[in-house]
């Protein structure tokens, strides 16, 4: 059922109070329909962006969003999250932090029943959005240096239990994860959160290949994973891994349809920030994966309903770019929008989790083989192959290079990659601290984007 | 006619343009863009195109373009001199590096995060040692030994400035020694996407004549246009001619 | 006894059943703020900057866990054609009721971006919350349509025409429902949460009869309305409401704000379904001593922690304007202490 408004509303970006406008204009029933977790009681979450603005996220003020009722349930469903957490322990569900692996442990923990894997470092996105300091200002007092990456905010909310529920399990992926990161995640076993440590293999050089061993050695590192939640759940039924991965693949194939959907439409159909939500969407389906599912099969719809009307969200002359490493601030995927910009390819530092599966190999080796094609451990060149392409046969015009303070994917690379792309104008711009974005960031953004025009 | 308005952070410029520069003037923003815009409207007037760049380019009302200052100096220097192939632009907020390729800017880079790499810093150390920004000058331009500063931020260089004072190190040499330590900060941000001749130097910090003089010791051959400050707004209203 | 959380983080957990690090205290520190910020009150309920800084000084003063933007409860009626007269440094005072002026049909749902001070109100919120709304929870009390509709009334006529004449009241109340949901859209937009205070439908003004007939429907229509948000609403009726304490169950509301009930008997009818928020008696907090507020306010914690989905250590009516600021203080200390959570 849809309400009337969204079927002729024309596609486009709308701030909260169009929003709250249009929100009116939903029925009940509609905001009944979708429920997380399939609780009607209490799993409903389409609301408009106020309700997160009233509840502290700040930056919704500020954000315009796609105005497309998919859209909303995606937003709903996303801020919903540290509730939707909390209710899964309390309706007895198991909760599993997964922590620095980006998108593969969590396949192996949903084959186990009623257990939910989440990734407590997607808080980082959260002092954004409230634009406020309080998590890493805590992080500091807990001993993190000031300028370390933001994802220091996991720390405080492992410390404050507010935002998360006591996790059931950790399993804590190092290795060639972010250095930050694994030292966030030692502070947050010396709080006196027990966690299964897991090694990540060191990462490549130019076009070097992985001896088979790492294969094998990333099966045993799954095992180990397997074992401790055999523990927990005294269930041992591998058969499990099938349906999850089959599950995996269908959310990987559908965010890769509406990236290319998005990207090779003549008029952009989906704004980058919904389309970075959706993306992110692969490493864990936002703690409840049927549902996330239900929502992307939505947003799929909808964005090959526009492509095929030739309608969108921005300009038609808007310029294409790439993106590399993921804004903490999603302030700044609107503020490249608003400069005359659209974004046709990404490097978010999380291929492992949009690769698909190989389905029929054994369900350890293949996932095994899907890591190995991540980006955290691959090499730089390999990071921006697919970017190289689109700069050589013209679909992409520029790039966009994002660096974030203390991380260690951009303190090394940035420049490497200005090289690589020396065909192609780019922009590296350092992502300033919440509430941070300045007058000279915008004008650096507008330049570049008159430099590409 | 054109008005090209270049509304920066600390002076707003305007200038008169129909193929050539008609009149000029330079009124200073103190944090009122608004008021700024207003005064330089009452000053000019004979106009009937207006186009806008600088930070506070979107207050200006109805203009007939708008653009950023990276492209509005560019588009001004090569005005000047078509065959540019490096900017270098001191400004009091902010410095760039822009490089230009057939009539379009290539690539830039900008130092706006810290003041030590801007027009700023000379202001700001040109204060704690109680000097005008013109005696500044005038006492770098002295100098045959500039001295050694290495702090990377306006207020450590302060505190290894006043140490320096208080050695009993000449006023001149300390001068250019700051001037000499700015020079290089913008060189190395500017190094990263190469610096080539030709090279034209503008912006207010070009009407410093002692950082001039170690830009061009520094980067050996460069040109300062006439009215180095007015290269933005010239820019602007060249880009609406 | 170290504070972990924020208010915001605190308030967070409350609403989604959990346990804080302690209960939230959120005494109705209202038009009391003027005192602590030492300004006069007619500058505090004219001027939302002003409002919203008395209340930032309270909070800073008292590190309570929400701020409370209110003056009176006849903001919609004033908005909708009643006047007021604005004493220095008193609340205004009801001058002349819209419907003694004009008929039922001239009544006009305000604009609460220009009307009256409504603006006044949301202004607060905004500034409140651009200043301290990462943190601190901005609650912005929107007076419930029975109160609202008695404001625009003669309140003698009002009540004689609850028995007399039901259709009018029951239009008059429709359309300060109206009135209520606009204000109420404009407050969440400005980010404030809005709750619903019904003052004049208490039990020691109405019959238990006359509420279901007629307070009811407005507070359903208005919660109904912030529930689309999927918003846990606050509700606050002072008064005794004893006698229609079940009745309570049928607001919709999540958490009911209480003042002159036995808190034990409120837990054990409400609490199961509604988290409890009260119930401090303010005249003690206005003329009692600080000590026996101390061991009043500990018990009465004691006992509102064993509410089952939870207990906001609360007054039962405003903080009296002109109470001293130590007694207050003595109110907090006290609550932080017998509410304490943590091992």
């Amino acid at each position: 059922m849809k309400s009337t408004w969204f079927e002729v509303a024309r596609p486009q970006k709308i701030d909260l109070n169009d929003w709250s406008q249009h929100f009116r204009l939903v029925r009940d029933e509609q905001i009944k329909e979708f429920n997380y977790y399939h609780n009607p009681e209490w799993g409903i979450y389409l609301s408009p962006p106020a309700t997160f603005m009233v509840y502290g996220a700040r930056e919704l003020k500020r954000l315009k969003f796609d105005n497309s009722l998919a859209s909303l349930r995606m937003w709903g469903f996303v801020f919903n999250e540290s509730e939707r957490l909390f209710r899964a322990k309390q309706m007895g569900k198991r909760v599993i932090a997964t922590m620095g692996d980006l998108g593969t442990v969590p396949v192996i923990i949903m084959a186990f029943p009623n257990c939910i894997p989440f990734y407590p470092e997607c808080i980082w996105w959260t002092p954004f959005f409230k634009e406020s300091t309080v998590l890493l200002d805590t992080a500091t007092e807990l001993g993190i240096p000031e300028a370390a990456c933001f994802s220091k905010a996991t720390l405080a909310a492992f410390h404050k239990k507010a935002y998360f529920p006591k996790p059931d399990l950790i399993f804590a992926s190092t290795g060639a994860s972010c250095d930050d990161y694994s030292c966030i995640m030692q502070l947050v076993n010396d709080l006196g959160y027990e966690m299964l440590w897991l090694e990540i293999p060191f990462r490549r050089h130019n076009d070097e290949q992985y001896p088979d061993r790492f294969e094998e050695y990333l099966i045993s590192e799954y095992e180990r994973v397997w074992n401790k939640m055999v523990e927990l759940t005294v269930i041992n039924d591998k058969t499990g891994l099938i349906p999850s991965i089959k599950k995996a693949n269908r959310l990987r194939s559908l965010a890769e349809r509406i990236k290319q959907l998005t990207y090779e439409a003549p008029i952009t159909p989906l704004p980058a920030l919904e389309l970075m939500t959706i993306e992110f969407g692969n490493l864990y389906g936002y703690a409840d994966l049927d549902e996330w599912l239900d929502i992307v099969e939505m947003i799929n719809e909808t964005v090959a309903k526009r492509v095929e009307k030739g309608i969108g969200v921005l300009k038609q002359n808007a310029i294409p770019i790439a993106w590399i490493t993921p804004s903490a601030d999603p302030l700044l995927l609107n503020l490249v929008e608003d400069c005359g910009l659209r974004i046709v390819g990404t490097e978010y530092v999380i291929n492992q989790a949009l690769v698909p599966i190989e389905e029929n190999v054994e369900p350890f080796r293949a996932l095994a083989r899907s890591f190995m094609k991540a980006s955290l451990i691959g090499s730089t060149q390999e990071r921006i192959k697919r970017i190289i392409e689109g700069v050589k046969n013209e679909r992409i015009k520029g790039v966009l290079v994002t660096n974030m303070l203390g991380c260690s994917h951009c303190a090394m690379e940035t420049r490497l990659i200005e090289k690589m792309l020396s065909k192609v104008p780019v922009l590296s711009i350092d992502v300033p601290v919440p509430f941070g974005i300045t007058e000279q960031l915008r004008t650096r953004i507008a330049a570049f984007a008159e430099t590409l025009r | 006619m054109v008005l090209g308005l270049d509304i920066g952070s600390c002076y707003t410029k305007g200038i008169l343009f129909d193929g050539e520069i008609k009149s000029k003037v330079v009124v200073k923003t103190s944090f009122k863009p608004k008021l700024a815009i207003e005064a330089v409207n009452k000053l000019l007037t004979d106009y009937d195109r207006i186009a806008a760049t600088g930070y506070g380019r979107e207050l200006v009302i109805n203009p007939d373009l708008v653009i950023t200052e990276i492209t509005a100096t560019a588009r001004g220097c090569m005005f000047i001199n078509p065959s540019v192939r490096t900017i270098i632009d001191i400004g009091g907020q902010d410095s760039k590096v822009i490089k230009v390729l057939n009539g379009k800017v290539e690539r830039f880079v900008m130092n706006d995060r810290c003041a030590a790499g801007t027009g700023n810093f000379i202001e700001k150390i040109a204060q704690s040692l109680e000097l005008t920004l013109e005696e500044f000058g005038k006492q770098a331009l002295k100098s045959n030994h500039p001295e050694q500063i290495d702090s990377l931020c306006v207020v450590m260089a302060e505190t290894e400035i006043l140490s320096l004072v208080s050695e009993g190190k000449k006023l001149e040499d300390i001068a250019a020694g700051v001037i000499d330590s700015l020079v290089r900060r913008i060189v190395g941000i500017g190094s990263q996407i190469g610096i080539e001749e030709p090279i034209i130097f503008c912006g207010g910090g070009a009407l410093n004549p002692g950082l001039v003089k170690a830009m061009k010791r520094i980067l050996g051959n460069l040109t300062i246009p006439a009215n180095p400050q007015f290269i933005g707004a010239l820019g602007a209203a060249v880009s609406l001619s | 006894m170290t504070e972990i959380l924020n208010p915001r983080e605190r308030f967070g957990l409350l609403v989604i059943d959990e346990k804080p690090d302690r209960c939230n205290i959120i005494p109705l520190i209202t038009s009391h703020a003027a005192t602590v910020a030492g300004i006069k009150l007619k500058e505090y309920y004219t001027d939302g900057e002003a409002m919203a800084k008395a209340q930032i000084t309270a909070i800073e003063e008292y590190e309570h866990d929400a701020i409370s933007i209110f003056s009176e409860v006849g903001i919609i009626a004033e908005a909708m054609g009643s006047e007021f007269n604005y004493p220095d440094d008193d609340l205004p005072v009801l001058r002349i009721p819209a419907l003694t002026k004009f008929d039922i049909d001239k009544l006009k749902i305000p604009d609460p971006n220009k009307d009256s001070r409504l603006p006044v109100y949301l202004e607060a919120i905004e500034y409140a919350y651009s200043a301290v709304g990462d943190k601190i929870p901005i609650l912005a009390y929107v007076p419930a349509p029975f109160t609202t509709g008695m404001m625009l009334s003669d309140p003698n006529q009002f009540l004689l025409d609850t028995i007399r004449n039901p259709e009018q009241i029951k239009k008059i109340i429709e359309i300060s429902l109206e009135a209520a949901i606009e204000f109420s859209y404009e407050i969440i937009n400005a980010g404030g949460l809005p709750i619903l205070v019904d003052p004049l439908a208490s039990g020691s003004v109405i019959s238990p009869k006359a509420y279901q007939e007629f307070a009811l429907p407005g507070e359903q229509g208005l919660i109904k309305f912030l529930h689309r948000y999927d918003f846990d609403v606050i509700l606050h009726i002072c008064g005794d409401t004893t006698p229609i304490l079940d009745l309570l169950l049928l607001t919709g509301a999540d958490l009911i704000s209480l003042d002159k009930v036995e808190l034990n008997l409120a837990i054990e009818r409400l609490a199961p379904k509604m988290r409890i928020i009260g119930n401090f008696n303010t005249t003690k907090l206005g003329f009692g001593s600080p000590d026996g507020i101390a061991s009043q306010v500990r018990e009465m914690v004691k006992h509102g922690i064993k509410a089952e989905k939870g207990y906001i250590a609360s007054t039962g009516c405003e903080v009296p304007i002109r109470a001293p600021t130590g007694n207050v203080k003595v109110f907090i200390s006290a609550a932080k202490e017998a509410g304490w959570f943590l091992d």
